[in-house]
């Protein structure tokens, strides 16, 4: 008891005290943050920062709607040398400590990568907190606007969270620590971030995925891609599947999923790898044109269209992993797991040539939960 | 050294001397000559003016004196003489002057009659009594509406009512050096443990104090506490709740001339239990209870969490509401803790102003200060919205607790986490609630847990009477804390039957 107190008293000393004690209003809150590279080899780092309220209204009087964020752009050999330009630049201490959404621009995705591990070290950023790919420079998505909400950094932040306004699958969401630590689990997986854009009217948009390659971009997928993604991580699978019904001639039908199971695995044959996804999908009938549902056949029939086309979608995207050589989605590390002492998983390198020769098997299981009134 | 007791002669002017001497001067004791009609003897009646009922006195004793001659002459034994002469229920008989004057000091009348050694102590006592009216510092909704007054023979006439059973013992004692208050000291002979009954009763006898005016000041002699503001023995007005707390197995300690009761032991729990919640049903008593708890933790911890946030921790709330705060906060001149001591300051002083005040003018003062001041600082931007917020929350919360002292302690308590948090910030917030509830968990009241049934855990009495209360019917067990010797209060039969919803 004595000693825990006299710990506690210790760890009070230490950890805190009112020499840290600096007022809300006097803290600059970095809601957004987008890292670009300048022709010079300069870094230049973009902030969105909360503006602060009713600043030189003190003694009473209206309270004017100002802009609720303010852009700060710097530069500086490093990111935090470029942050550290912001703060001189403000009459308030920066906080990162609502850092929700790090943008990293295009040509620091290619090639510079790696010179932001220290990104998650040298600032207090959240844990939770996401970072995204920009298509061009990270300036002009940190400089966009989302209509609606107070801050535009909320728009990210709101369509990221599970509970936010959308659960579209073709939103993926790319956790920083996830990012810049990967290579600490292991060297078999690749890294991958949702694409963040600025429309031409400026309003923020998510446009797929970025997928790495031993921390360069090898490429960026489109939105059907990126929410077949989404399906086979196991995070998001409310989307619609269509397909026509080849046992019904001219029928087509559309199917909304709500919930995939889905298992992977890789096995072997002799040393070629073999990629083994199997899913169970149920959903409900959404549209079926050209056809009714009389029977069970009828029910079988637009079943097996729809996890067809399901699976065709999905054999497509992890054929297109392969030719970009990224395994963002873990199957060297499933490969290690599964044969632990084979050459082929052993390395990065060496899973990566075995990756690209991999034979892929997409097995799909559709099951519709409420085929409507059309039985 | 204590003076010698002396025996009240049989000579009249002497034994007037000798008891004049043991009143001392004061000119509010009246002595009255008479001369009884038998014989034509002088007596003398003493008392103190405006503790007897005069009524009384002059039909009972004086009017007897002068118009009774009896035949075979005065019996020759004072005890005798009283019978024939005092028509009262209560008369005895007393042999030292200093028996005689303090009785005189209780509101007796005094009697003496030439030729007989010793007084006749008269029961003519009467004064004027507050009548049994509801408990002004617990007002309930539902349940008895009668509070105790400031007589102890009344306030046990009241528990009496309600337990009529033998077991119910009274035990009295004198205690103050020289106010000689009455204290009695009541509970179930077949349920309380005796080594509780025996340990309050040792200590009630030993208090040494000159002056015993009220049932909280024999508290503190009681508990020996010095400067913990958690109460050890509660104080209740009701005494529907005192008679509950015997049958619980508790003690009860009461105080002439103080309308509240002592019941021991007491935990934390009981605290936040109000009369209201054994009248009503158990699903509401248990929603009333949760917001309590809530109304205290507001109290102590809702300004040091406002500070801990605003000064070190903002990051503890979610973003919106941090950029909220942080656009509120502009341009305001206090810190964050100033803001907080400065209304705090501001409602404990309006709170002091107004609990002493007429009604009438009590309410004027708290629109006073809690609208135009606060409205006016706001305005002012020399606070911020949020913190008016906070302190009215802060303020509200303590009234949700039962009984006015609770709320004082939780809002006293409220002020040293408040030093820390403007020191360490939410860490030491958490810090000195650790230390403060480490040390509440450490205490006792005689020999009962502080904590309990949370510390040391008693599932069976959290079930019972707890954050919930089960319905009577299934309140079978006595709280094991209290070690009763008696731990049913009711069959099992009648509790199955209960349980069943009817007859089996």
């Amino acid at each position: 008891m004595r000693r825990t107190a006299l710990l506690m008293m210790v760890m009070l000393l230490l950890g805190t005290g009112c020499w840290d004690a600096r007022p809300i209003e006097q803290r600059a809150f970095v809601m957004m943050m987008g890292i670009d590279r300048t022709p010079a080899g300069q870094y230049r780092v973009t902030i969105q920062v909360q503006r602060a309220g009713y600043e030189g209204q003190a003694g009473g009087g209206q309270r004017a709607r100002a802009p609720t964020s303010q852009v700060l752009v710097n530069e500086g050999a490093t990111p935090r040398q470029a942050l550290e330009h912001a703060r001189d630049e403000l009459a308030r201490e920066l906080d990162t400590t609502f850092l929700e959404l790090t943008v990293i621009g295009r040509e620091v995705a290619e090639r510079h990568l790696e010179e932001l591990d220290w990104i998650v070290r040298a600032f207090r950023v959240p844990v939770s907190g996401y970072v995204a790919v920009a298509p061009a420079d990270a300036e002009s998505v940190v400089r966009g606007n989302a209509p609606g909400y107070g801050m535009p950094a909320q728009f990210a932040l709101f369509s990221l969270l599970s509970g936010g306004w959308t659960r579209s699958a073709a939103i993926v969401e790319g956790h920083m620590w996830l990012m810049f630590n990967r290579n600490f689990f292991t060297p078999l997986e690749d890294a991958f971030a949702p694409v963040l854009a600025a429309r031409e009217d400026g309003q923020l948009n998510w446009q797929g995925l970025a997928v790495f390659k031993e921390r360069r971009l090898a490429g960026l997928l489109s939105e059907p891609e990126a929410a077949h993604f989404n399906l086979l991580l196991g995070a998001r699978s409310q989307m619609v599947v269509a397909a026509k019904v080849p046992e019904r001639q001219g029928a087509k039908a559309s199917l909304f999923l709500q919930t995939v199971r889905v298992k992977r695995r890789v096995t072997w044959q002799g040393d070629r790898p073999v990629i083994q996804i199997r899913l169970l999908a149920r959903g409900i009938l959404q549209e079926l044109i050209g056809m009714r549902m009389w029977e069970d056949a009828d029910e079988r029939a637009v079943e097996n269209a729809l996890a067809d086309a399901l699976a065709t979608d999905v054999k497509a995207l992890v054929r297109r992993l392969q030719d970009l050589g990224s395994d963002p989605l873990g199957f060297g590390e499933l490969a290690r797991e599964r044969a632990p002492y084979r050459r082929e998983a052993s390395s990065g390198d060496a899973w990566r040539d075995a990756y690209r020769r991999a034979e892929v098997d997409v097995v799909v299981t559709m099951r519709m939960v409420s085929p409507g009134y059309m039985k | 050294m204590e003076a010698v007791p002396v025996n009240l002669p049989p000579a009249l002017t002497d034994s007037e001397q000798v008891l004049r001497r043991a009143l001392g001067a004061s000119e509010d004791i009246i002595f009255q000559r008479y001369s009884l009609k038998a014989d034509g003897r002088p007596a003398l009646l003493a008392f103190v003016e405006g503790m007897i009922d005069r009524v009384s006195l002059e039909n009972q004793v004086v009017e007897v004196m002068a118009s009774t001659d009896p035949s075979g002459g005065l019996p020759p034994r004072l005890s005798d003489l009283g019978r024939l002469l005092v028509h009262l229920s209560s008369h005895t008989e007393e042999r030292t002057a200093e028996l005689a004057a303090e009785a005189v000091f209780r509101g007796h009348a005094v009697l003496l009659v030439d030729g007989y050694p010793g007084a006749l102590i008269l029961g003519v006592q009467g004064w004027e009594d507050r009548p049994v009216q509801s408990a002004p510092s617990e007002t309930g909704l539902r349940g008895p509406r009668d509070g105790f007054v400031e007589n102890i023979v009344t306030n046990i006439s009241l528990i009496r009512r309600r337990l009529n059973d033998p077991n119910l013992v009274v035990r009295y004692w004198r205690v103050g050096a020289r106010s000689k208050t009455r204290v009695a000291v009541l509970h179930m002979a077949d349920i309380t443990r005796e080594r509780l009954v025996s340990e309050i009763a040792q200590r009630v006898a030993a208090i040494e104090f000159d002056g015993i005016f009220d049932a909280l000041q024999v508290r503190e002699l009681l508990t020996g506490q010095s400067y913990t503001p958690f109460p050890k023995m509660e104080g209740t007005e009701r005494p529907d709740m005192v008679a509950m707390a015997l049958l619980g197995g508790k003690v009860a300690v009461l105080v002439d001339n103080s309308p509240f009761v002592l019941t021991a032991p007491t935990t934390l729990g009981d605290t936040f239990w109000s009369a209201d919640d054994y009248y009503t049903v158990p699903a509401v008593t248990a929603l009333v209870r949760l917001f309590r708890f809530f109304g205290a933790f507001a109290t102590t911890f809702l300004s040091p969490l406002y500070i801990g946030i605003m000064m070190f921790n903002p990051g503890l709330v979610r973003t919106d509401l941090a950029i909220y705060f942080a656009r509120e906060r502009a341009g305001i001149p206090l810190t964050p803790a100033l803001e907080v001591v400065f209304l705090e300051t501001m409602m404990e002083i309006l709170h002091e102003a107004t609990v002493r005040l007429p009604t009438k003018v009590g309410s004027a003062a708290t629109v006073v200060g809690g609208l135009i001041i606060g409205q006016a600082a706001v305005e002012a931007r020399l606070v911020s919205g949020i913190v008016v917020i906070v302190a009215a929350i802060s303020a509200i919360g303590s009234f949700t607790i039962p009984g006015q002292e609770m709320g004082q302690v939780w809002r006293a308590t409220k002020w040293v986490l408040i030093v820390a948090a403007t020191t360490f910030g939410v860490y030491g917030v958490f810090a000195a609630s650790w230390v403060l509830f480490s040390w509440l968990a450490s205490q006792d009241s005689f020999g009962t847990p502080y904590m309990a049934p949370l510390a040391p855990l008693i599932p069976k009495d959290l079930a019972g009477d707890s954050f919930v209360r089960a319905p009577w019917g299934t309140l079978r067990w006595r709280e094991k804390t209290l070690r009763t010797k008696n731990k049913a209060r009711t069959s099992a039969p009648q509790a199955r039957k209960y349980r069943d919803g009817g007859e089996r």
